[in-house]
């Protein structure tokens, strides 16, 4: 064993190169797969740490005190076993016109809340910024850390808040890590005002909003609690709800779903990894060819050689696995630390050391049942012709590839490089596979970007309405009737189409034992089709008792075109025919539209707040709001469409391109290396071909030009393959993986210029990376062909 | 057969075309691997004239095979000068030299070293296709040479098909595909049997015999016997030399006048 052992050492050491480059190519593939599996399982583990650390509430109902009892469904709550908690009703306010910060309205709703003088452990605030107190004081606003990373608010700052008489200033006296506010994509945003203080914002006449959080023994038990409560009240409750599950998604929703890229990513490339480590070894084996038949001819069984292959994949992976996964391991702490910045709370590193050392462990086995199972071919080894010829014997008693003559057309370098393929083609396929996937995360970095990038002038594709404007009825003092601002604005020249709506809860039930589940939808009057609202499947409702539902609604609660449902809408039960499935990214895919008149059979007084106008074409966007809000004053609030998501699109783009761009480069990278690898081993291989080739006249330009001729055809095979899949699949694919936050069709845009840059950079990326290992071809002496 | 018109060309600094096709001045090789350097030849002074069938002998580690390599230019000289058909191939960079060996030079190896995995026709005509554009004159010239050599029936097998003699035949088609100046071969007879290791020597006599300038290395005299010259080389230098065209031995008796000639020479 000793003698083994020795032999393996001693193999690694006199191919360092190749010893480095296979332990490269071992490293990245763990590297790869951790970071895959890292943070799809571990990107909201700091969320669940800091919710727990503060007792954060499973459920939080929002409603009017003036329909329910908030004291009586406090009791029920209390009275329910499971349920560890309940906090005070909590006085909350939903801000529609929006704060200031520096002159500039924040994109996202905020909903000030009311903090008590003593508050309980339950959904406790922590402050990261600021002085210590329990609450903060008049004239003072908390902000949760995700809205302040966001704008780069600090302690000290001081907001507008639009109140009954104006803007109010409130100086922001602490960032705090809100256990349901502190989401980068969280809207509304909770914010924490004194107690008493909500008056200063508005008519206390107006203060009808109440917040109830509710904390449990086990977050699994809220569906089963909320269906009990839902039941108890004959399924008669006119509120929202805040689940754990809306709250989570608010940390990490979209970097859940890149982390399910990556993964999927980085199984493909550890498939390519495994291939590639399969030709790698079988190469060794064949360049030792001449060791093994020394040691066979000195006694050494050919267990006993496999055997020392086999310990040298394994030390090597013993060496590099453990590298590539510490590396990986660092990339998703530091990546899930970054994205979940906003919860200030440490990355768990337990649960990331214990995926290293099982992920090591298996990935060392897989190597070591890889490598014994390559190194049985050193059976075959004939000491004799492995002594003498320093190969195989009768190895190449087979033609391979297009006779010469077929390509008389081609130079030699490229003869030489085609037929050389033609002997390789498993590695060459492997190659082609690694461009595969490198072109593959290109195109998707490159697309995906150029896709959400163009999301604010193609929002109806994400399920939103096409608005170029939207205009909010806003006076305080004084205002617009609904009537009048719709007189005005469907009357001017540069509108082409408005519709108005507001946001209304609806409770559909889930079965016929009155469990219900909550949906946030939309009643519109006006121009549906003119706005952009678009259906998967069949219309937009045209009159009462009919709806169009969100495609993951209608999965989930089994409903489809002609489905009649009865829905309690504002506490009254409006019966609804689905005559539409529509798809959005907004809500995740969740929720209703439904026309005026439905609304006004639960409440006749009922009015839509927002109008969306779509405007003619050549119509400058930023004069109209100008002029509308000169003609109308404080009476409309006018906004770009795109206004409400152009911070969070930032956000989501963000970590879509530190995402895709990190996969890019992971891919790239490992192209790169796998293209090193080939070349260093097909030279390795192929000495006395190349020293034949040297003697024959080829020039080292030629020489070195044959070698990356027949990089560059596996990487325009590889590009031109990857881009097939691509335009074939790529839809599909994308669509499956967005179909889980609502986009089942999802509008890939093709950026015909960014792929145009990149095929050309990737092949020239693939060519230099092979140019630089082919200068060892001019290092052969042609004294290697000498037979002493 | 012309020669293409790609080629290697005469640089500025190269001597008046002298009348020996190889001249080299106090050639010198050294080898610097390992601890003390290895003198693998020692100022030789060796002239080869056109259309000669020069004949390299000496034991093991002589040099000859050596002096093949660095006037191939395969190897770099340490010092001395190499003139060949007027130039100085010790001056030439690694470009020029392939344009030598792709026309100047053609190379046959005791190991043979045909490209395994290409049919004997392939191996000849890939020289070939690096210099000419005309690649119909190219096979042509394969089949006529592969012909002459008396292996044309085997153009389309595979090296490991068929026997070593054949082999070394289509090499040496492969070696004059490009109608070199000088034809280099280094113990060509080595690794085959006594039958095939004839019929090569035969090829060579054949080609000789319309021109063709040949310079061999090789242990055995009864190869060394074809040669219009034999030049005796130990401890990498030149240690006599010996004229078989000029020798009034009968064609029979030469074996035995070469080891003699070789006796006297301490062989």
């Amino acid at each position: 064993m000793r003698s083994i052992l020795l032999i393996a050492f001693a193999n690694l050491r006199r191919r360092k190169g190749q010893s480095i480059l296979v332990g490269a190519i071992l490293a990245l593939s763990a590297l790869m797969l951790y970071t895959g599996i890292g943070i799809f399982r571990e990107i909201d583990a700091p969320v669940h740490r800091m919710r727990e650390a503060q007792r954060a509430s499973q459920l939080t109902l929002f409603f009017d005190p003036r329909i329910h009892d908030q004291d009586s469904l406090r009791t029920w709550w209390l009275a329910q076993p499971g349920v560890a908690a309940v906090s005070e009703p909590l006085a909350t306010i939903e801000l529609r016109e929006g704060a200031f910060f520096k002159g500039r309205q924040l994109s996202r709703f905020l909903m000030a809340t009311e903090r008590p003088v003593t508050p309980s452990d339950q959904d406790s605030i922590r402050i990261v910024d600021g002085h210590a107190a329990t609450s903060p004081g008049p004239g003072e606003v908390w902000l949760p850390t995700g809205l302040t990373d966001e704008l780069g608010i600090h302690a000290g700052d001081t907001l507008q808040f639009p109140g009954a008489d104006g803007l109010v200033p409130l100086v922001v006296s602490a960032v705090v890590v809100d256990p349901m506010a502190s989401g980068l994509f969280a809207n509304p945003v909770r914010v924490w005002v004194g107690a008493g203080e909500l008056p200063t914002l508005i008519a206390s006449t107006a203060l009808t909003g109440v917040m109830l959080p509710v904390r449990l023994e086990r977050g699994t038990d809220a569906d089963a609690l909320w269906d009990r409560y839902i039941r108890s009240r004959g399924g008669a409750y006119s509120g929202g709800l805040m689940s754990e599950r809306d709250v989570i998604s608010a940390y990490t929703g979209p970097y859940a779903l890149l982390g399910g890229v990556i993964m999927a990513f980085s199984g493909l490339g550890f498939i390519v990894a495994l291939l590639a480590m399969q030709g790698t070894i079988t190469s060794a084996l064949m360049a030792d060819y001449k060791i093994i038949g020394i040691l066979r001819a000195q006694g050494f069984r050919p267990a006993d050689v496999a055997r020392i292959y086999t310990l040298q994949y394994l030390l090597l992976a013993l060496m590099a696995i453990p590298v590539g996964v510490g590396a990986g391991m660092l990339l998703v702490y530091q990546a899930v630390a970054q994205l979940t910045k906003s919860v200030a709370t440490p990355v768990p590193i337990a649960p990331l050391a214990a995926q290293a050392a099982v992920m090591t462990v298996a990935l060392v086995g897989l190597v070591y049942l890889f490598a014994a199972r390559v190194t049985r071919t050193v059976s075959r080894v004939r000491p004799a012709d492995a002594i003498r010829f320093g190969a195989s014997a009768g190895t190449a008693a087979v033609s391979s590839g297009i006779p010469v003559q077929n390509l008389r057309w081609a130079s030699v370098p490229v003869i030489v490089a085609i037929r050389n393929l033609g002997l390789q083609k498993r590695r060459a396929a492997v190659l082609a596979l690694a461009v595969v996937f490198a072109t593959l995360a290109a195109a998707l970095a490159v697309n995906l970007d150029y896709t959400f990038g163009r999301m604010s002038t193609h929002l109806a594709d994400f399920g939103f309405d096409a608005a170029d404007v939207r205009v909010t009825r806003a006076g305080r003092r004084f205002g617009m009737r609904h009537d009048d601002l719709m007189q005005v604005l469907s009357t001017r020249d540069a509108v082409k189409a408005v519709a108005t709506w507001g946001t209304m809860d609806g409770m559909f039930p889930l079965d016929t034992s009155g469990a219900t589940r909550l949906v946030y939808g939309m009643v519109v009057d006006g121009e549906m089709e003119a706005l952009g609202f678009r259906n998967l499947r069949g219309r937009n409702a045209t009159g009462p008792g009919e709806m169009s539902i969100g495609i993951r609604t209608a999965e989930e609660l089994g409903l489809d075109l002609g489905s009649t449902v009865t829905v309690q809408l504002l506490g009254a039960p409006v019966v609804l025919s689905v005559v539409g499935v529509y798809q959005s990214i907004n809500n995740t895919g969740h929720g209703f539209r439904l026309r005026l008149e439905s609304a006004h059979q639960a409440n006749p007084l009922w009015e839509p707040t927002e109008y969306s106008v779509a405007l003619a074409s050549g119509t400058n966007v930023e004069r109209f709001i100008s002029d509308l809000e000169a003609e109308y004053g404080e009476a409309v609030d006018a906004k770009p469409g795109d206004f409400f998501i152009r911070d969070q699109l930032a956000q989501i783009m963000l970590g879509l391109r530190m995402t895709n761009g990190f996969l890019a480069f992971v891919f790239l990278i490992a192209a790169a290396v796998f293209i090193v690898n080939t070349t260093l081993l097909t030279i390795a291989e192929n000495r006395q071909v190349f020293g034949i080739l040297k003697t024959t006249g080829m020039t080292p330009a030629q020489l070195r030009s044959s070698i990356v001729t027949g990089v560059g055809f596996q990487a325009v095979g590889g590009v031109l393959l990857a881009l097939a899949l691509w335009f074939f699949t790529a839809r599909a694919v994308l669509s499956g993986l967005f179909g889980t936050v609502g986009l089942v069709s999802f509008p890939l845009e093709n950026w015909a210029i960014g792929m145009a840059v990149m095929v050309p950079l990737i092949v020239a990326f693939c060519l230099a990376s092979a140019w630089w290992p082919s200068r060892q071809v001019l290092a052969i002496n042609p004294r290697t062909l000498i037979v002493e | 057969m012309p020669i293409a018109s790609s080629g290697y060309t005469a640089r500025a600094d190269i001597q008046p075309r002298s009348v020996h096709l190889v001249h080299t001045r106090q050639l010198s090789k050294v080898y610097e691997s390992g601890a003390a350097p290895v003198h693998a030849l020692r100022e030789v002074n060796l002239e080869v004239e056109e259309g000669e069938l020069l004949v390299l002998m000496g034991s093991s580690g002589s040099g000859k095979s050596t002096l093949l390599y660095v006037l191939s230019g395969l190897e770099q000289a340490s010092g001395g000068e190499i003139h060949f058909d007027g130039q100085r191939i010790d001056l030439m960079d690694e470009t020029e030299l392939s344009m030598l060996r792709r026309q100047g030079i053609g190379f046959v190896f005791q190991a043979i070293n045909l490209i395994p995995h290409l049919t004997l026709f392939e191996n000849v005509v890939l020289p070939g296709y690096l210099v000419s554009i005309n690649r119909d004159e190219v096979d042509h010239r394969a089949t006529e040479l592969l012909g002459r050599l008396g292996i044309g029936a085997l153009r389309d097998r595979l090296p490991a098909q068929v026997s070593g003699g054949e082999q070394q035949r289509a090499a040496i088609a492969r070696a004059m595909i490009n109608a070199p100046r000088a034809l280099l071969a280094d113990e060509p007879t080595g690794a085959l049997n006594s039958a095939s290791g004839s019929a090569v020597l035969e090829g060579f006599r054949e080609i000789n015999a319309r021109g063709q300038t040949i310079l061999m290395a090789t242990h055995d005299v009864k190869s060394a016997c074809i040669g219009d010259r034999i030049v005796f080389m130990r401890d990498g230098q030149i240690r006599g030399e010996y004229r078989l065209k000029d020798s009034t031995v009968a064609v029979e008796d030469r074996e035995a006048a070469v080891l003699a000639w070789l006796a006297a020479q301490g062989w």
